[in-house]
């Protein structure tokens, strides 16, 4: 016999009344995230990342990124604390502006593509079957079919010169997951009571989707930011690698780029200070993403 | 004594349990602690009888149900039990391998959802097939004459069509029966079935209960019937036992307990369910505050909180389920086996005025 | 009856719609409701009650508009509401509340009960922002509720409560028409009970009228006032309550009737087994729609539909028995 889905597959029921103080829900979020350790670590790392990349963009951290401030390959001491690359770059300098780069295209791209998948996958989903529906199934299908790199570098082209190419490449591509994700979403959420109770009261749209659709979706926002967020910053360390991502600065992607030839010549300093970073920024956020979906969402046990 | 009474004492005493359960807990963790959603509850079952287990949601009867069939989530879960033998087999000592060939042939249980419980991707037909070649080692063309007998035992005419549909093409009470033919291919010594009318209409319930009730005498099997409906219990069952709370509060024959309850729990069940009656409705009385929470950890009797009844003792000494010869019992022979849990009891005088 | 119009009033509903089906690409047709027509008057209690896929949800659901007919009118205090302009379209989303099955999945889960109760205040602007807690606290009260539920979440209430702050989500916007569908189906018996005095003291109170669905006829016999039956999409029979349990006239109502358990005690009467399944609603049987399951089938039920017929039974003053059923036509 088939092990059937027994219905207590799940963790128990919560059958008791958890009677709590009238309270704000955004007093609750704070108090669950303090009670996840490994979210808390993530936090403090995307903190870390997310202050050393201020401090760029303020002028106090990694100004001195281009300048050949040494000889080739030196090893690491307290002029250059991470050594210097083939130039003679202080590798530390350079590091810590990645950091500000990375930090720019992964924010954007996340936010803008999810942002505007949350809009068009909302749209589409509740008005399923109209002509926007078609229209915006059928731009994710095409942009779906084109492959990536290839879209990246014919955008690139096309966009000759300006400094955003790769984010608006990055952002057209990356909108037709969350696009697609949504729309199913907003079409089960649409047949459930509690949006028909919405209707039958004669909350107008843009208010039914705002507070009661929308929130029903934050977690797959959140893991769309997360899985964007990291695919981004992944993107272009491949990008400016084959020479199609940053042109003017420096990225993780770009050292790495550099570092093919210094490896064979036995220098791994630029290639740790590359990979070490961005697989400790892209750990942090997946880790801080976890257990901020957790803590928006009600019905995990309260603290 | 009439003679009715006196096949019912001897059936009461020849009772040759099939399975016997006693002390049987399970717990769940909560927070720090573990909280026991099933408290010592001790069952036996007879061949051929259908013993109903009744309670409201989350008192822990479908959990009991699991925990019969080895089906509990563990971890989370943890069953233990004092004693639990299926015809003289201990199963407290079966490990996954030996619960996978106890269930669906010697034991076998019927889901209140028959969609959820059947598989989407197979035809009806495929699925019955796998289970009689599971357990009775039959060759494939064997199975698929079994098959056959078994869906016109439960009374499809057209057994062709039905072999060769999906679980989707077939309406609730159809699929039910299928399930049930399933859990009876191999004839168990015990159905444990839970809800199986409850997501069907009062139509359809009639006819899949009564359809329970024949396999089961046909098979000698013993059923225990879990259920929310006492409408239910009433009509199928010969003895019953009222769960609250992990707990069992009352047991004894179907007609014993509906006539004169003796736990305020059962009584105030009973007087809450609206009656259907050709004249005036008759009014219903409801129970006042809520189910406990598990977490709660209420000391004495569970239902202290919500009992008129309650006095001091309540709040601190739990009661024990025992039957009270003398106190109530009417001399016919009818109250063997009628046991409950409560300090202070319904009819404690009413009833001996009624005795002759 | 009196002579003021009804509260609603609804003639010869048709509500269908695109079934999905596996097998076609062509989606067929499924008529859910086929002419109905029944009035209801202010302050009274009208029960609706037949078995799963009979169609009175989506009945109920075209009389809120959350699926639009497809023929016939639904009028509100004697007014079309399709010809409603906006105002009047929103007076009457106020004054006619849908009250949901099953509660938790009728309440947003990502809303605390204080946001779930202030959104229709906010919406049909009753009262000032000071008076709001107050009207939310007395909503409460109404249905035996803390205000410390305030605060909490859906999902950590009990299913009782759950029902309660649905009852008070629907009592906050002071409705004339409260439409119930299937309100204790998911609900314990203890707690069924409570739910039913609950909604029995509300309308007796403030006078709300209620549109009251249910597939089990107890419950319906403890409110209703008058009772229709719903059969395949139709109404197979309408009557003042007392009168439809007591003599029940069509084939249908009588097996339903049987088949209930009765007595709810041991050996009392067996409950009537049925033959047949319910015909799928995406093809109803031609003629009379319950002549394939009917005792007392005859030639004609197969091929014509019956008409409406008005049994002369009942006391002035009351609604008048009225049953689709070849028998009573001679």
């Amino acid at each position: 016999m088939k092990t059937p889905v027994h219905p207590w597959a799940g963790p128990l029921a919560p059958a008791g009344l958890a009677l709590s103080p009238a309270q704000p829900p955004a007093g609750r979020i704070w108090p669950r995230l303090r009670n996840n350790r490994a979210g808390l670590a993530g936090l403090v790392m995307v903190l870390f990342f997310g202050l050393i990349a201020l401090g760029v963009v303020l002028g106090m951290l990694g100004q001195d990124w281009s300048a050949a401030s040494g000889g080739r390959w030196e090893e690491p001491g307290a002029a250059h604390w991470f050594g210097t690359n083939l130039l003679g770059q202080d590798i530390f300098q350079r590091a810590l502006y990645s950091v500000r780069v990375a930090f720019e295209i992964g924010m954007v791209v996340a936010l803008v593509s999810t942002a505007l998948g949350a809009l068009t996958g909302a749209l589409s989903g509740w008005h399923a079957d109209s002509w926007a529906d078609g229209v915006i199934v059928f731009l994710t299908g095409v942009l779906d079919s084109i492959p990536f790199y290839l879209f990246v570098a014919a955008v690139a082209f096309a966009l000759k010169g300006n400094a955003w190419s790769m984010q608006i490449a990055m952002v057209a591509t990356f909108w037709t997951t969350t696009s697609r994700l949504i729309r199913a979403e907003v079409m089960r959420l649409k047949g459930r009571d509690f949006i028909q109770a919405a209707l039958a009261m004669g909350l107008p749209t843009p208010l039914i989707l705002l507070r009661h659709v929308l929130p029903n979706t934050n977690h797959i926002l959140l893991a769309q930011v997360a899985i964007v967020f990291v695919a981004a910053i992944k993107a272009e360390v491949i990008l400016s690698f084959l020479g199609l991502g940053v042109h003017d600065g420096v990225s993780w992607g770009l050292m790495l780029a550099e570092s093919t030839q210094e490896v064979l010549a036995g220098q791994f300093n630029d290639l740790l200070a590359a990979s070490l970073p961005l697989f400790a920024l892209l750990l942090g956020f997946n880790l801080m993403i976890d257990a901020l979906q957790d803590a928006f969402d009600p019905r995990q046990g309260t603290a | 004594m009439k003679p009715e009474h006196a096949i019912q004492a001897m059936k009461y005493e020849a009772r040759n349990a099939v399975l016997s359960v006693s002390e049987l807990s399970v717990t769940f963790p909560s927070g720090k602690n573990r909280v026991a959603v099933v408290d010592q509850v001790s069952l036996e079952l007879a061949a051929g009888e259908i013993l109903g287990l009744v309670g409201e949601s989350a008192c822990g009867k479908s959990m009991t149900g699991a925990a019969l069939m080895g089906l509990v989530p563990a971890p989370p879960g943890h069953v233990t039990a004092g004693k639990m033998e299926l015809s003289g087999q201990d199963l407290t000592a079966l490990d996954e391998t030996g619960w996978r060939q106890i269930r669906g042939g010697v034991m076998s249980m019927i889901f209140q959802e028959p969609l959820t419980a059947l598989d989407p991707v197979f035809s009806v037909g495929s699925q019955l097939w796998e289970v009689i070649r599971r357990h009775q080692r039959n060759g494939r063309s064997a199975a698929k004459g079994i098959a056959g007998q078994l869906l016109r035992d439960v009374g499809f005419s057209d057994v062709e069509r039905i072999l060769r549909s999906y679980p989707h093409e077939l309406s609730g009470g159809m699929r039910q029966r299928v399930m049930i033919a399933m859990a009876m291919s191999c004839r168990p010594s015990v159905l444990i079935a839970d809800e199986p009318a409850t997501a069907l209409d009062v139509t359809t319930q009639a006819q899949v209960l009564r359809l329970i009730r024949r396999m089961a005498l046909d098979a000698k099997s013993a059923v225990l019937l879990i259920t929310h409906d006492l409408g239910v219990v009433a009509e199928f069952c010969d003895r019953v036992m009222v769960m609250y709370c992990g707990h069992i509060v009352e047991e004894g024959p179907v007609e014993v307990l509906f006539s004169r309850p003796r736990h305020p729990y059962t009584a105030g069940l009973l007087a809450a369910l609206p009656r259907l009656a050709e004249g005036p409705p008759i009014p219903v009385r409801t129970i006042p505050g809520s189910v406990p929470s598990p977490a709660q950890r209420l000391v004495g009797c569970r239902f202290n909180t919500r009992c008129d009844r309650a006095g001091q003792r309540c709040q601190v000494q739990q009661p024990k389920l025992q039957s009270h010869p003398g106190a109530g019992a009417t001399v016919d022979g009818h109250d063997e086996g009628h046991r409950f849990a409560c300090h202070y009891p319904l009819g404690q005088n009413t009833v001996e005025a009624d005795s002759p | 009856m009196s002579d003021a119009p009804p509260l609603l009033s609804v003639r010869d509903l048709h509500v269908s719609y695109l079934a999905r089906s596996s097998s076609s690409l062509r989606r067929p047709r499924l008529n859910a409701v086929r002419g109905v027509s029944f009035e209801l008057h202010e302050g009274r209690v009208f029960g609706l009650m037949g078995e799963s896929g009979c169609g009175k949800t989506s009945l109920a659901r075209a009389i809120v508009r959350l699926t639009p007919p497809s023929a016939g009118e639904v009028r509100f205090r004697g007014q079309d509401m399709r010809g409603m302009d906006g105002r009047g379209l929103r007076r009457a989303r106020r004054e006619i509340q849908y009250l949901f099955q099953d509660p938790l999945a009728a309440l947003s889960p990502r809303r605390n009960i204080w946001q779930t109760l202030l959104e229709p205040l906010v919406l049909h602007r009753l009262g000032n922002p000071a008076d709001r807690r107050l009207r939310i606290e007395q909503a409460l009260a109404t249905v035996d509720l803390q205000p410390d539920v305030l605060g909490c979440y859906p999902h950590e209430l009990s299913g009782g409560q759950r029902q309660r702050v649905a009852l008070a989500r629907v009592l906050v916007a002071e409705p004339a028409l409260v439409i119930a569908d299937e309100p204790m189906s998911s609900l314990d018996v203890s707690v069924q009970a409570r739910i039913l005095a609950l909604m029995r003291k509300v309308q007796r109170e403030k006078g709300i009228s209620f549109l009251f669905i249910s597939h089990d006829l107890a419950v319906v016999q403890q409110l209703a006032d008058e009772v229709a039956v719903m059969y395949l999409g139709e109404l197979v029979e309408t009557a003042p309550a007392a009168e439809l349990f007591a003599n029940p006239a069509h084939p249908y109502t009588r097996a339903l009737l049987a088949a209930a358990p009765r007595s709810r005690s041991p050996g009392g009467t067996e409950r009537l087994v049925w033959r047949g399944e319910q015909p799928s609603p995406l093809t109803p049987p031609p003629g009379c729609v319950f002549h394939t399951r009917c005792p007392l089938v005859m030639d004609r039920c197969s091929t014509l539909r019956p008409g409406e017929n008005t049994l002369a039974n009942t006391a002035a003053g009351e609604a008048s028995h009225k049953v689709r059923c070849h028998i009573w036509n001679s």
